[in-house]
């Protein structure tokens, strides 16, 4: 028998982190093509958070460059530790609002006797988990640049170690100290919707916020004239850092002390944060417990079927018009698929905005920007960046590459409806189609808008992003179509957990970067990239979606659904 | 009628054969159940004879149409109730049924009429603007019986329909399986529960682990047992069932 405690933490990791088991564990070894795909998807994780890991590391090893003539190298250390406090605390805040009542499960526990702090404390250990990865990377990154400049003593790396540990304990504590309390007042926040909805606001203003901290951080701690003038003596400003959040003092010391000494501060955080959490934990336990009872109740509206109504609502359409329907009400009711997929074509233009608005106004950027580019910009590249932005946009979200995937449960059904495959699986792509146009549009049409292009480079911009999003969609549709995610759980998993939306996400950004690096080799024309591209891209939909509906039908038949 | 000659299927990802050389032929007109314990292949059966799963072998006809060679008509002659109701939580019970009938082609007269006289009858008519996800299991199970006759089939197909409903609904279902063999319709309905099968049957089915171990009417199934000389007169269904799917002695749970 293991404790309640410690069984309630695994059952909570296993159930959001374990890859779901397929059939009915008949096959208890992995398949070498398993494993192979396994590692596949790792390499495509690792190499993703390289990207995010490589622009902070760069940052570091700027600042480092500026900050070393001044002895002020251990301000990358400070940094890493509030930016890792920052990061763990936006991050986990979306996490434990999207894992606050993780399923049906999590409310049912509530009737096992099960203490509220224990099954609160189980889930600030998920969230920790999770969280400590992060701030691993952050203060990894760091550390790495500054141990293999100042080659430090042992006691450094201990501490470095220890400080990673420790940074993720007290935004998480907070986290859940602003969530509990919310959840228990705020009845209509209790429900799976409001909570995702909220959750994906934060994590784009939190995008913004930090993007912009980078930028403003990595401009000024490369300025070494600002930094004397603000930063007079480290210690003026570390102990105005220092006042505001203790830990991030705690963990400067703890790397920068040297000796036995910076271990013990590291230690003297690991226990202010332990101390937080175990707070929260035992004093909102009974408030957490209560908050999840009641979670997901709907409202159900009484109306009378008179036969006005009736005739009002029951009317025919055609079964392709049906199948679309079904898919964009599917799709856009359930928010995990909203947030991932429409709702970033309608909010990233939103974001570019008040990126563009941020660099008008730090006048200098257009002015370092511009000429560097002038040439192309004048000539083909306006057009070109815009079509990009909406051919980024209009491609970009996980609407036909997880299509068969999110159906998954529903394939046993459907397959017994007197339906053609082929109508249901074009549905799929006319679904994907209208997002696509939806975000060459904002961005194509938008981007040209913003550039100040003529109309015609409008429309050229448009209809680039157009046909390559199409392609996209098709494209994509055919991958999932090819090898569906069919077993899961949670729906968040047929897109979160959907080889498929990696790889197609991967490849898309990939295929969009290198035709905007080859095009700035290309000398051509306006004219010539506007036929070549949407050309190619127009050519290669049709001649996919000519092919597509033949092996559509051929897979859905086989499907063991 | 429904007739499957030769069944069989086994799961890419097992190596079980989950369904084992079955041959079936149900008459129009007729209840038919389809009994067996948990694991057995009622649903592999089911799903093969709806068109949701290929067979290795074998064939499947629906009111004399093959459904390897034209699927869409064959489809068209059934309507079915799977067994997990929790599908379209997402849709509004209008929506879900205006989907249903739109695949099945039913004109506007037609589907009102009968969504209004079928939701009266199960007593839903008043939340079918609600979203499906604020439903009762029960509630679900009968929205997905109502989606299911929509275009008047002559056969009907249920997987375990009376789970997760309350007695009076059940009892309604069962009227209405009557009413529909009664007009000349085929019903048939997969279950493990033995009491329902030995009330509302003529003629039911044992299958265990993935072959078929009986055929008939109860009273046949009675009249075999006591020629192997172990039933007694009036012994219920159950018992009979009991010792027909243990007859070698194995746990059926455990097999699978
Ligand atoms: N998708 C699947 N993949 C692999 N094996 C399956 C699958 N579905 C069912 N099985 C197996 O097939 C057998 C029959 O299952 P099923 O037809 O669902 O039984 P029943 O409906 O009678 O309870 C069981 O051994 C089950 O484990
Ligand atoms: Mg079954």
């Amino acid at each position: 028998m293991t404790a309640p405690f410690p069984s309630l933490v695994r059952f909570f990791a296993l159930s959001a982190y374990a890859p779901s088991k397929r059939g009915s564990g008949a096959r208890s070894k992995q398949s070498p093509k398993a494993a192979a795909k396994a590692i596949g998807l790792a390499v495509l994780v690792l190499f993703v958070l390289a990207d995010l890991v490589g622009v902070f590391i760069a940052m570091n090893l700027s600042a480092y460059a500026a900050l070393k003539p001044l002895g002020l190298q251990g301000l990358l250390l400070l940094n890493a530790a509030i930016s890792a406090s920052l990061i763990v605390f936006v991050v986990g805040f979306i996490t434990a609002l999207s894992t606050y009542r993780a399923s049906k499960a999590d409310s049912s526990l509530l009737a096992l006797p099960i203490k509220g702090h224990e099954l609160l404390g189980a889930k600030m250990i998920m969230v920790y988990l999770s969280e400590f990865a992060l701030a691993f990377l952050f203060i990894a990154a760091a550390a790495a640049i500054y141990a293999i400049k100042e080659a430090p003593s042992a006691g450094f790396y201990l501490g470095a170690l220890l400080t990673a540990l420790s940074m993720p304990l007290l935004p998480v504590a907070a986290i859940y100290l602003v969530i509990v309390p919310l959840m228990a007042a705020a009845r209509p926040l209790r429900n799976k919707n409001a909570v995702m909805i909220i959750a994906g606001i934060v994590g784009i203003a939190f995008g913004l916020a930090f993007n912009f901290y980078i930028q403003v951080a990595t401009a000024r701690m490369s300025d070494s004239a600002w930094v004397l003038e603000h930063l007079a003596g480290p210690d003026a400003f570390l102990s105005r850092a220092g006042g505001a959040y203790p830990p991030a003092f705690l963990a400067w010391k703890s790397m920068t002390a040297g000796g036995a000494a910076g271990p013990l501060y590291a230690l003297a955080n690991l226990g202010l944060g332990l101390a937080a959490a175990a707070l929260v934990a035992l004093g909102l336990g009974k408030g957490y417990a209560r908050s999840l009872l009641g979670f997901d109740e709907q409202r159900v509206r009484r109306v009378t079927a008179t036969r006005g109504y009736v005739e009002r609502v029951f009317r025919r359409s055609s079964p392709l018009l049906a199948l679309f329907r079904r898919e964009f009400r599917l799709m856009n009711r359930e928010p995990a698929y909203f947030l991932n997929g429409p709702f970033i074509i309608l909010v990233m233009p939103l974001v570019m905005a008040v990126g563009a608005a941020v660099m008008w106004q730090n006048g200098d950027a257009k002015a370092d920007l511009l000429p560097r580019l002038g040439a192309f910009v004048a000539g083909p590249g306006a057009m070109l960046a815009a079509a990009a932005f909406g051919a980024f946009l209009g491609s970009g979200t996980s609407v036909t590459d997880t299509a068969l995937s999110r159906d998954a449960k529903a394939l046993r059904y459907l397959k017994a409806l007197p339906l053609g495959y082929r109508d249901y699986m074009i549905a799929k792509f006319l679904h994907g189609l209208f997002f696509a146009a939806l975000g060459s549009l904002l961005g194509g049409a938008g981007g040209a808008l913003l550039l100040r292009l003529p109309a015609w480079e409008l429309a050229g911009a448009f209809l680039i992003a157009l046909a390559f999003s199409a392609f996209a969609c098709i494209a994509g549709l055919w991958l999932d179509t090819a090898n569906p995610r069919l077993s899961w759980d949670n729906p968040i998993a047929a897109l979160k957990q959907n080889p498929n939306a990696t790889l197609f996400i991967l490849a898309d950004m990939v295929l969009i970067a290198a035709l905007g690096i080859a095009s700035a080799f290309l000398r051509w024309g306006k004219l010539g990239f506007f036929a070549l591209y949407f050309g190619t891209f127009a050519a290669a939909t049709a001649a996919l979606l000519g092919a597509y509906p033949r092996f559509a039908e051929k897979k859905l038949r086989s499907i063991e659904a | 009628m429904i007739r499957l000659e030769h069944l069989t299927k086994t799961y890419a990802k097992s190596a079980i054969k989950a369904v084992e050389d079955l041959s079936l032929e149900i008459q129009d007109g007729e209840i038919f159940g389809f009994l067996g314990p948990n694991g057995a292949g009622k649903t592999t059966t089911i799903k093969m004879l709806t068109g949701a799963l290929e067979p290795d072998a074998g064939s499947v006809e629906i009111g004399g149409i093959d459904m390897a060679a034209s699927p869409l008509e064959a489809k068209a002659r059934f309507g079915f109730v799977g067994d997990d109701p929790e599908l379209f939580n997402k849709l509004r019970a209008a929506e879900y049924l205006n989907f249903v009938a739109d695949i099945y082609r039913v004109s506007d007269r037609e589907r009102q009429e009968r969504i209004t006289s079928l939701a009266r009858r199960f007593k839903i008519a008043d939340v079918l603007s609600s979203s499906i996800g604020s439903f009762s299991r029960g509630m679900k199970q009968k929205l997905c019986v109502i989606a299911s006759l929509l275009h008047d089939p002559e056969a009907w197909i249920l997987d375990e329909p009376m789970v997760g409903l309350d007695p009076q609904a059940a009892f309604d279902l069962k009227e209405l399986m009557r009413e529909r063999a009664l007009a000349g319709g085929l019903v048939l309905f997969s279950t493990h529960v033995m009491e329902v099968a030995e009330k509302l049957c003529d003629r039911i089915a044992i299958i265990d682990r993935g072959r078929l171990r009986f055929v008939g009417s109860l009273a046949e199934l009675r009249a075999r047992k006591s020629e192997l000389g172990g039933g007694r007169d009036g012994e219920s269904l159950e018992s009979l069932f009991l010792e027909l799917v243990d007859a070698d002695g194995s746990d059926p749970g455990a097999a699978r």
